[in-house]
Order: C-alpha cells, then sequence, then structure tokens
C-alpha cells in the first residue's frame, strides 16, 4: 500500500496550477484525507499530482453582500473555528462537526469534499440544502453552479482541468431552523452512509436533501419527505447494496433520519 | 508432579509476587516508543518482499510472466510459485484421525489460485515502492473456475472441488455419541429444534504480519526475526519446510503488536521470504500491509450448529443431537477438526445432560484459510445458552429458573460431561447465583416487563460460561491432535546472583515479562523487580509449545514456577551446609536467606548472591552430591483440561428504526482460579469481552458470490472503536485454585469471547422476541428480524 | 500493465523538503510519492508511530502538524515542507505526556503497545487544544483503534487525567468546537 510513481507540482499561483491540471491525468492534491490513501491502494494513477496546498486565493472564509464565501482549501476545523459560519450557517457548522474526528478534519478540505463527492458525505447534503453555489476556475475561465447541480448521479460537474474555487452560501434569513443527521458505519472511522440536511425558512416549506446514494445529495418534494416510501428513496436516491447495509436498509435509516430531522428542526433556530 | 496445596492460596501476596497488581515492566518502552516491532528492526541491505496475489478466488494460472518485473530497476529477485517449489516442501496436514483428510500446501500457489490474496509470486526489490512498482509488472493470465462459496453446496457435492487430489470438499467427517441420545429423543416429553449460524472474521491485530530473514553464508545459518505466539515450534516448521536441520534456524521475535491466534503459524510467506533470502544471501523483510492482512491472514469463526433437544416437561434437559458444520477455507494449516471438535466438545457447558451426540462436518472452499481466533470454540456458549433459553421459552418458564435446573453444582465435582471432558475446581452454581444477585436479576425483569409495555425493545442475556484452557498432551492424543501442551522454562541464578527466566511463551501484549517475573519472585524469593525476563529468542529459551490456548499463566507461569522452587530448595541446601543448619529450618526472601523461627523468620546473615557465588566460584563449599551451578530446567506437561468458568448477564435496548443496541449493564462473576496479577486479568477479560462483542455485533468478512472479499480494509471490516464498548463491566471476582495446577492457575483469556457473543446475543433476542440463528447483529440483521416478527 | 514506464517509475521524481520535526530543522531529498509516516519512520528514526491500516483509520501513525494531531499515513512527506511535526519521541517533555504515561501504566491501558503512541499523541494534542473534560477527549480517541483493552482501562486512564481540571495545566480552557456526534 505504498503509492505508484507520479510527478509532483507545488504551483505559487493558481494561473499556473490551472495550467498544470489541464495536463492529462493531473490530479489536484489539498489535504489529500481521500486522495491519499487511493493513491496508496493504487486505485487512482495520476501522472502528475499538483499540489494546490500553496494557492491563497482558495483560502479564506468571508462575508460577502448577505452570503458566505468560503475558499476550497478551508479545512473541516476552519468551518468549525470560525465565527461566521456558526452564527449565520450554523447547518454547515453542524454538518462539518460530524465529519470524522479532529485528525480528519485537520486535514481535510471543503474543496476535497465537494470534489471527492462520497455518497453521504457531510458537507455536499448541507450545501445543497444550504442553496449554495459552487465556483469552478480552470484555465479556460469560470463557472458557477448551483450546489444541486454540481453533485450528480455518480459524478460531479467538475470537469477535467477544473479547481473548485471555493462555495458561495447565501445566509439563511432570520427565524430559519436546520437540522442536520447521519447514519456512519460502525468503527473508528465515522465514515458516512447516508446524511440528511433540512432547512426550514420562516415562510416557506423544509428543504429536505438526503445523502448517500449514487444519485448524489437529493433534495425531496416540499411536503412529501415524511411519507416517502424506502422502495421509492431507495430508487430516488440511487442506493447501492454494501456489506452490512444493503440498498433498502439505507432508505429505512434516511427515513428516520428524515423524520427526526423534520422534527428537530422545530426546535433549532439559527440566530 | 507439584500438586499445589493450600499454603499457596492462603499465602498474602508479596510485594511484586503472586496475586499482585503491579504495573507492568512492558510498559516502560511501549509508553516511550522505544519499543520494537518488527518495522522497528534496522537491517543493513535490508531488501523488502511484496506478494503478488490473486484476485480471484478459483482459477486456473495459464501463463506467469515475470521478465518485466525482473528488468525493473532495483528488483533483487522475483519468483514464482513452480521455482519456490524446487527449494521448500510443501505444508502437509496429515494426522492419522479418522474422517480427515490429508492436505499439502505449496509455499505459493501453483496450477490454480484457490482464494481472493492466494500468493502467486514473491518480488523483493530494494524498497518498498519500488518492489509494489515491480510486483504490477507480473502478469499472470488465469482462467477463472467457479468457486465454491456455500457449505451446503460444498456437502452436497454440487461445488466446485477446491482440492482436486481429494475426493470432494469434505475435509473432516467425525461423530461422536454418548449414551443413547437417539432413544431418548424419540421417547422424550417433549423435543425443539435450534439453530445457530457464525460468520466469517478475522483477528485484526494492529500490527500485521510480517517477517525478517537474515541468512548468514558462513555460517549457514537462517535467522527469522518474526512475531509469533509459538517460536520453538515457528522454528521446527521453519528448517523442515527449508530442509535444514534445526540447529541452522534460529527465531527472535521482536516486540509484537496483537495476534489473538493469527501468529500461530509459519505463514507460506514466510517461508518465501526465507527461501529467497537464502538465496540471495541479503536480509529480507516483508512487512504485511492492512489489504493483505485482511485478504490472506487466517480467517475464523464460520461455523453453524443445529440441535435437537429432548426434555422434560420441568425443563430438565435430558438429550442434546449436534449437527456441527465450519468452512474451513481453501488450505489447512491446521488439522480439519482442530477448532470444529472444542466446539462439541464444549456444547455440555456447565450442565447435567449426559446423552449427547455429534456430527461434525469440515469443509472446503474458495476463501482464506480458516485457523483458530482467541476462544475458537467461542460459538459453543452461545449455542448451549441459547438451547437454554430455548426450552424455557417452549416452557413458559424463565432463563434462570430452567438454567437452575440442569446445572451443575460444585459437589457434583469431578464430573464427567456428556463430551466425555471431566470437570473440576470450577463453580458453576457459585458464580451463577453471584452473578445474578449482582445483576439484581428479578427486580431488571420488572423493569423489562414495565419498559415492554412501554413499548420499549429491552431484552437480558445471561450465559454460563465453561473455558477450556492450557490444554495438555494428554488432551491432545485423545482428540487425535497432534501436539503437546508440555511447557518449558529455565530459571538460573547467575554467579553475581542476578536471577533470569526464559519460557518458550511468546508474549503478544499479555503482559508475560512481568507475570513470570512475579511468578519466580514467589517461587523463588527474591524481589520480582531483580527477575530478568527472556522470551522469543529460540537460542536462549527451552523447548516450549508457545503462547496459545490461554496457556501463558497456567503452563508457562506454572513450569517458571516449579522451577523457581526447584532453584529455591538448591540455594537453601547450598545455604544450609553453609551455616551449618537444616535446609527445612531456612527461606528465601528479599533475596537473603531467612531462618525460621516460631515468631516469624530473621536474616541468616547470608544472601542469595553469596550462594551463587559459591556454587559457581567456590564449588568445595557445596554440600556433598550437590553440582555446581545455580540453573534449573523443567518442563510441565498440565492436566488435560484446566477449566475456568464464569457466567455473563447483560440488558440491551433495541433502537427499532435502524436496528441500533445499546448495551446497558453488563456482570460478569468469574472464577479464574489464583490470579498472579489481577490487573492485568481484568485487562485480559475487557479485552476478550470486547473481541465478543464485536464479532457479534459488526464485524464481518463478506465474499461476493464470486468469491472477491469485499471487506478488505478497516473502512469495510469495523473493528470495535471506544465508543462503542459498553460503559463498564461489572466483575465479582469467585476466584478459586485449581488443586492440580502449579500454584492454584487457570487459564481465562478466551472465555470473556464466549460469554460475549453470547450473552449478548440472546439479550438481543430477547429483546426482539424472536429466534435469533445468525449473527452478526448488525442493524440491518435486526431490522430484518423486526420485520419478520411483524 | 505498461503504465509505470510511462511515468518514469525507474527514476521516481524526488524534491528537497525542508521542515520541522521535533523543534529540528530537517532537510531531506526526498520521492514525491513517499508518505510521511515512511519519512518519519524509516528516514528519521522517529519510530514511535506506528503503521496499522495505512488507511487513515487506525490512528496509530498520529503525529501533531504544527500542534494539531493529523494521521502521517494520508500525509504525502512533501505535504509537510515548512510545516512543524512533532512525534511522540518530540513531545517526551509534555508534563501532560508525563501524566498520561503514568496513567496509562497504572491503569494497564496497553497490552501489545502498538496503538499507544498515536493514543497518547493524540491525547496530547486533546491538552493542548484545551480540551474541558475527559468525555471530549474520549470522544476524540473513538479515532484511534486498540484491539487488545477493550477500551475499558483507556477510559480509566484518560478519566483520571481530567479529574482534576483545575490543577491541571493546560485543561479547562475555552473550546471553539462543540465535537458530539
Amino acid at each position: 500500500m505504498k503509492p505508484p510513481p507520479f510527478h509532483y507540482r507545488k504551483p505559487e499561483g493558481l494561473a499556473e496550477a490551472l495550467e498544470l491540471l489541464a495536463e492529462p491525468a493531473a490530479m489536484a492534491l489539498a489535504g489529500g484525507q481521500d486522495l491519499v490513501p487511493l493513491l496508496s491502494s493504487r486505485k487512482v494513477r495520476p501522472s502528475t499530482v499538483v499540489d494546490i496546498g500553496g494557492l491563497e486565493p482558495l483560502r479564506g472564509i468571508s462575508d460577502e453582500d448577505g452570503k458566505v464565501r468560503i475558499g476550497a482549501l478551508s479545512r473541516h476545523r476552519d468551518l468549525l473555528d470560525t465565527q461566521l459560519v456558526q452564527h449565520r450557517l450554523g447547518l454547515l457548522h453542524e454538518a462539518a462537526g460530524h465529519i470524522g474526528h479532529g485528525a480528519i478534519r485537520n486535514r481535510g478540505t471543503l474543496g476535497g469534499s465537494c470534489a471527492s463527492a462520497l455518497p453521504g458525505a457531510e458537507l455536499p447534503t448541507a450545501l445543497v440544502a444550504l442553496g449554495a453555489s459552487v465556483c469552478l476556475v480552470s484555465a479556460g475561465g469560470s463557472r458557477i453552479l448551483p450546489a444541486g447541480e454540481f453533485f450528480g448521479e455518480r459524478a460531479t460537474a467538475l470537469a477535467a482541468g477544473e479547481l473548485i474555487d471555493g462555495v458561495t452560501v447565501p445566509v439563511p434569513r432570520d427565524g430559519t431552523r436546520w437540522s442536520f443527521a447521519e447514519h456512519t458505519r460502525r468503527g473508528a472511522f465515522k465514515f458516512p452512509v447516508v446524511s440528511v440536511a433540512v432547512l426550514r425558512p420562516p415562510t416557506a416549506p423544509s428543504r429536505v436533501v438526503v445523502g448517500g446514494g449514487a444519485a448524489g445529495p437529493v433534495i425531496l418534494e416540499p411536503g412529501q419527505a415524511a411519507r416517502l416510501t424506502g422502495e421509492y428513496l431507495a430508487d430516488r436516491l440511487a442506493f447501492t447494496d454494501d456489506p452490512g447495509a444493503g440498498r433498502l436498509y439505507k432508505a429505512r435509516i434516511a427515513r428516520a433520519l428524515i423524520e427526526h430531522c423534520l422534527r428537530t428542526a422545530e426546535g433549532t433556530d439559527t440566530p | 508432579m507439584t500438586a499445589v496445596g493450600d499454603q499457596d492460596v492462603r499465602r498474602p501476596a508479596l510485594p511484586g509476587g503472586i496475586g499482585d497488581s503491579v504495573t507492568r515492566r512492558e510498559d516502560l518502552r511501549l509508553l516511550e516508543g522505544n519499543s520494537s516491532y518488527l518495522g522497528d528492526l534496522r537491517f543493513a541491505d535490508l531488501a523488502e518482499a511484496v506478494f503478488v496475489r490473486s484476485e480471484h478466488a478459483h482459477a486456473r494460472i495459464r501463463t506467469i510472466s515475470t521478465a518485466a518485473a525482473r528488468r525493473h530497476p532495483g528488483v533483487l529477485a522475483v519468483v514464482t510459485g513452480p521455482e519456490l517449489a524446487e527449494w521448500v516442501s510443501p505444508l502437509r496436514i496429515a494426522p492419522k484421525i479418522e474422517g480427515l483428510q490429508p492436505m499439502s500446501m505449496p509455499p505459493l500457489a501453483t496450477g490454480r489460485v484457490r482464494f481472493h490474496g492466494d500468493p502467486v509470486a514473491i518480488v523483493v526489490a530494494t524498497d518498498r515502492y519500488v518492489a509494489e512498482d515491480a510486483a504490477e509488472l507480473v502478469e499472470v493470465t488465469y482462467d477463472p473456475l467457479p468457486a465454491a462459496m456455500d457449505i451446503r453446496e460444498s456437502l452436497a457435492g454440487t461445488a466446485p472441488l477446491v482440492d482436486d487430489s481429494l475426493p470432494s470438499n469434505v475435509l473432516c467427517d467425525q461423530r461422536y455419541v454418548n449414551g443413547n441420545p437417539a432413544a431418548v429423543i424419540e421417547s422424550a416429553a417433549q423435543v425443539i429444534r435450534v439453530s445457530f449460524a457464525q460468520h466469517r472474521q478475522t483477528h485484526g491485530p494492529l500490527e500485521p504480519r510480517g517477517c525478517v530473514a537474515v541468512w548468514d553464508r558462513s555460517g549457514q545459518h537462517l535467522t527469522c526475526h518474526t512475531g509469533t505466539q509459538v517460536p520453538a515450534p515457528y522454528r521446527t516448521s521453519m528448517a523442515a519446510r527449508l530442509g535444514l536441520p534445526e540447529h541452522q534456524v534460529s527465531v527472535v521475535c521482536p516486540d509484537v503488536g496483537g495476534s489473538f491466534g493469527q501468529k500461530l503459524v509459519a505463514y507460506r510467506e514466510d517461508v518465501a521470504v526465507a527461501a529467497v533470502a537464502r538465496q540471495l544471501g541479503r536480509p529480507v523483510r516483508w512487512r504485511e500491509d492492512r489489504r493483505e492482512n485482511l485478504l490472506s491472514a487466517l480467517h475464523a469463526r464460520e461455523d453453524e450448529v443445529d440441535l435437537e433437544v429432548a426434555f422434560t416437561a420441568e425443563g430438565v434437559v435430558q438429550a442434546v443431537r449436534a449437527r456441527l458444520r465450519s468452512d474451513f477455507g481453501a488450505y489447512a494449516y491446521f488439522p480439519g477438526n482442530y477448532m470444529l471438535q472444542v466446539v462439541g466438545m464444549m456444547i455440555p457447558g456447565p450442565y447435567r445432560f449426559q446423552d449427547f451426540e455429534y456430527d461434525l462436518k469440515v469443509v472446503l472452499s474458495n476463501k482464506t484459510p480458516a485457523g483458530p481466533y482467541r476462544a475458537p470454540m467461542a460459538m459453543c456458549t452461545w449455542v448451549t445458552e441459547g438451547m437454554m433459553d430455548a426450552v424455557a421459552h417452549a416452557l413458559g418458564k424463565d432463563p434462570v429458573e430452567v438454567r437452575t435446573l440442569n446445572l451443575l453444582s460444585e459437589n457434583e465435582l469431578p464430573y464427567r460431561s456428556a463430551a466425555g471432558q471431566v470437570y473440576e475446581h470450577i463453580t458453576p452454581t457459585t458464580t451463577f447465583h453471584r452473578a445474578v444477585e449482582a445483576f439484581g436479576y428479578e427486580q431488571a425483569r420488572v423493569e423489562q416487563a414495565k419498559a415492554r409495555a412501554e413499548g420499549r425493545l429491552v431484552g437480558i442475556g445471561v450465559a454460563s460460561v465453561v473455558e477450556p484452557t492450557t490444554y495438555g498432551s494428554a488432551f491432545y492424543k485423545l482428540a487425535g491432535i497432534p501436539g503437546s501442551g508440555h511447557e518449558a522454562a529455565l530459571v538460573r541464578i547467575a554467579p553475581s546472583g542476578a536471577v533470569s527466566v526464559s519460557t518458550g511463551l511468546m508474549s503478544t501484549g499479555q503482559g508475560y515479562e512481568t507475570m513470570l517475573s512475579q511468578v519466580v519472585s514467589e517461587g523463588l524469593g527474591v524481589p520480582a523487580d531483580t527477575v530478568h525476563v527472556l522470551l522469543g529468542d529460540t537460542d536462549v529459551p527451552p523447548y516450549g509449545m508457545g503462547s496459545r490456548g490461554s496457556r501463558g499463566a497456567t503452563a508457562g507461569g506454572g513450569v517458571a514456577l516449579l522451577a523457581a522452587r526447584d532453584l529455591r530448595d538448591k540455594v537453601l541446601r547450598i545455604a544450609a551446609h553453609r551455616i551449618g543448619t537444616d535446609a527445612g529450618l531456612l527461606t528465601v526472601s528479599g533475596g537473603a536467606i531467612h531462618r525460621l523461627g516460631p515468631d516469624g523468620s530473621e536474616p541468616a546473615g547470608l544472601t542469595v548472591a553469596d550462594v551463587a557465588a559459591i556454587a559457581y566460584l567456590d564449588p568445595t563449599l557445596l554440600p556433598p552430591g550437590v553440582e555446581p551451578g545455580l540453573e534449573i530446567l523443567r518442563a510441565y506437561d498440565p492436566p488435560p483440561m484446566t477449566f475456568s468458568n464464569s457466567v455473563h448477564l447483560c440488558r440491551v435496548e433495541i433502537t427499532p428504526d435502524r436496528g441500533a443496541v445499546r448495551i446497558g449493564r453488563y456482570v460478569i462473576a468469574e472464577d479464574a482460579g489464583r490470579l498472579i496479577n489481577p490487573l492485568m486479568v481484568e485487562g485480559q477479560l475487557h479485552g476478550a469481552v470486547a473481541l465478543g462483542l464485536a464479532g457479534a455485533l459488526q464485524e464481518q468478512v463478506v465474499y461476493s458470490p464470486e468469491g472477491r472479499n469485499l471487506t478488505d480494509s478497516f473502512r469495510d471490516y469495523p473493528l470495535l472503536a471506544l465508543d462503542e464498548m459498553v460503559d463498564e463491566l461489572e466483575l465479582v471476582h469467585c476466584d478459586t485454585p485449581n488443586r492440580r495446577t502449579p500454584g492454584g492457575m487457570k487459564g481465562m483469556s478466551e472465555g470473556g469471547v464466549m460469554g460475549g457473543i453470547a450473552a449478548l446475543t440472546l439479550a438481543v433476542q430477547d429483546a426482539l422476541g424472536t429466534p435469533v440463528d445468525q449473527l452478526p447483529l448488525t442493524g440491518e440483521r435486526i431490522c430484518e428480524l423486526l420485520d419478520g416478527r411483524a | 500493465m505498461t503504465h509505470a514506464e510511462g511515468t518514469h517509475a525507474s527514476s521516481p521524481d524526488e524534491r528537497e523538503l525542508a521542515f520541522t520535526a521535533n523543534g529540528a530543522a530537517v532537510r531531506v531529498s526526498t520521492p514525491v510519492r513517499k508518505l510521511l509516516s515512511d519519512l518519519l519512520r524509516d528516514d528519521l528514526g522517529l519510530a514511535a508511530l506506528q503503521l496499522g491500516c495505512e488507511d487513515g483509520v487506525c490512528g496509530a501513525c498520529t503525529v501533531l502538524l504544527d500542534g494539531e494531531p493529523v494521521r502521517a499515513c494520508t500525509m504525502l512527506a512533501v505535504q509537510a515542507e515548512g510545516r512543524e511535526v512533532a512525534t511522540l519521541e518530540g513531545l517526551a517533555g509534555d508534563p501532560f505526556l508525563r501524566d498520561a504515561k503514568r496513567a496509562f501504566s497504572e491503569s494497564h491501558a496497553l497490552h501489545c503497545g502498538f496503538c499507544t503512541s498515536g493514543i497518547l499523541t493524540t491525547l496530547v494534542a486533546c491538552d493542548r487544544a484545551g480540551c474541558r473534560s475527559s468525555e471530549e477527549a474520549l470522544s476524540e480517541l473513538s479515532g484511534n483503534l486498540c484491539r487488545c483493552t477493550g477500551y475499558l482501562n483507556i477510559r480509566r486512564a484518560v478519566r483520571s487525567l481530567w479529574t482534576d481540571d483545575e490543577e491541571h495545566p493546560g485543561t479547562g480552557g475555552p473550546r471553539d468546537t462543540g465535537e458530539s456526534r
């Protein structure tokens, strides 16, 4: 379990990074919490690993006209430690606290989590619920996608040569309630199986987002979430059979989490 | 052989001696990070080995091309199965046991691969990274074959043949009968059938396997550095496989990061590494990675038991007929009956019935080879106690009441169980009543009824464990398994007075260095912290059978105690002669000779060091007939079986929406004999229970129908984490000495696994109100049971 | 498989790397694909950390990176450029660690010891981060696997370290994040 050979580049600036990433089979390395194990098991074989850890433009968490801009290199730990996230984006703050444990949160980044988009991953589910936008940059320019479009069936919209610059998250209106819950695999890793986020604006129906299937985080129809059958959820989310958790079991968990989140969203308020 | 007298048990613990919860001497180096596990050893010119492994469960090897790998810069050797077969003889397991097929295993796969992870070639390079690169360049082409993955198909003869030198996949087919169970079942008032199926698991030591082989060309000597539980038998096996006389092989064990039965054999990989190191004339290291460990190190526990039980209207069990089945995997490292026979042997548990039979079939499959895993018989307690619950359920009686009717009491001992095991010096009734009392069983049932009325799923599980430990040679003979149960110790006092002990045991975390120092301290009368302990180097300790089957304290500690006492006797004879008194009037305490008097003892003006100086350097002062030197070598073959016993009670609550199990109170009453170090004994019990709970709840090797192992990382094979362990184990000590073993010791480190699986599973069954016949109790499984119930 | 040839397998890229290990400046040339865990253990001889899974799961290779716990097996060594790495060896002078070692021995919280370096390093990080209670520390420790002890004595040892919060330097400080799951 040692990484295969690759070239390694650590660009100083974004332009250089994007140029390097335009090469075929180049891969971006941020915190490495997903990528390095994949390298060690030789499940990925990049020609060049582009270490984007030094790119200042991808850092920082800032308030921009009622939206919070979060740089892709922000670590889960940073989401937890930043007052702006804690006070304005309670749902995202809560979701970040569910990720693995400290040693993972100290390295893993928001950009990495979005690019990997593992089924059930906490941040994608929360970002879709919050109606965030994902900002992508490449040598050819930049584009912005709603998180709900970025996370698609079995893949993200991230194109070859593209890099996640960051996300922009609208701050929910005052009085918005939210809840987040997840089910993890047993063992030390707390690997997410199903995650559910509920955002309940004061005057609109709750938005219920469920992650954990191959379909990526899915927004369920307002008002119907609590009445969905397991079979329907399993198909809609494209849950797969894993050792110890088959698709219908995942759907059952999803239903339990949805109920739980809808209940607790009544009592959780963002300041 | 010295029988234990009461005086040993009543004597208060000396500081550092038997019975004292001293902190471990091993901790010093382990806490400082100064340990030396295999990966920490340094060698000049060390080469690194990796293995090319089959991705197929079953396939014919069409071609292997190693040319590209050999050409790769940094590569020193690439060796395939057929090439290695010329240097190494296969492992043949062919004991003359009726009903057992002989088997042979080449060091690397030749002709066919038989499981996902089967090693096909070894690649040795100057660097681990380079070796992995080169391993990818070994091109193997396969003709995939259908895989034998199901016990039933193999029994029916419809599965593909795993070993084409055998007539079928049934490796072992045995029967045992005591009394006339058929007749009793025929005429019984009531007969029920109960089924139990346990899933495949693996040991998961945090340090994977590995070895460093060093071949000294001028001395023609092989040194194997490896973490094994059994250094001496490992050497015997390695020498035989390589065709070397045993004195040309040494085995040296570094610190070992856990084993649990997994590091019990000279693996095929070890033999391959040694053979290649010998060819290269250069040290070669294999450091197994986690994926290899989960794919190809021993697996365990895939057993099934079906029972027919006859009982009276009161609930007295009269006869049991059992059918035992086990999946043994693709090759034999052990005789086929090695584990499953002990399951059959222990099904009677602490109960009185005599009419008993079992038939046992062990089948091969295209899965990883199976072997003993801490409590290889672990399933038996679930089976026996599940049977008691089934009887209670059939009669509408309380499970504790039914057990009480059948339970052996101490005054019936010694008792020959239905399986022919002679129980003595155990306390099934005492531990049962004390556990039930400590748990507050009656009140717990009242509370359970209240919770149920509120719709909550609360259950209580009870499990009595009789734990077989310290298998003596007579047991092996009786069971038809080749092997010895003896252990040996060498206790020495150097001319300076320095004391040392060595045995054939090897610690993989149990703290044997501390344990042996305590035993020798007591036996010899010297402070424990002055006793040097040396384990795991076959050039130093005498030949012993090593660590397995909870034998460390009784066999290893026992023989060290015997040797230390003999050495004390010699010291006293010399001292008595020197002082001019009778040896019977002297004793050794704190490293000095004391005179026994009516009001205690007083210093006799002579130390052990003084006696040592005489023994080695001034032998003319020795009494007539006493040889110079102070070294005692003893060997000790323990009784056929040394039993300990315990009772586990636990309460669980199930969350119906996800099928999650929350373990509430957990009480254990335990009789582990005379405790050498109570702190360490409790630690062993904690670890054993955790392993049992982990297996029952969540750890599971999963194969696809085609035979791919889907659980090849710790993400997919989830070892129990800290926040998943029960909050507390409430222990009730009922320790009574064994009167046959030196010091009164019993083994104890497997019963926790047995009781843990049984108590938890039966508590869950009680909470669900529906039979649980298949483990593990994953959330998914519990939801299925809940749905089935509804 | 020809992939390796196409990527210069015979001479994997090397890179000059400068970082601080246990307070000492390190300058070393390393293959860019080398894991930090291997560099620390094999090249620098900092072998207290152990490799249990090389998959970021077991926690045996936990080290401090700029004072924060990370898994050395999920970092390329080159990612440590300019950073400060501390291993158990380098934390030896930490008074909390000395207490923790004593507590672990007294509570018999280690058997084979293979996980112990990672567990102690994680605990030091908890202490330095101002962990307010043993329960917070235990929550963090649920990411470190131990196969031998059954964890009960680890819990006992950890609880003994936080019973005197006021007297214990480095604990009881404010904490930014709650980590309850």
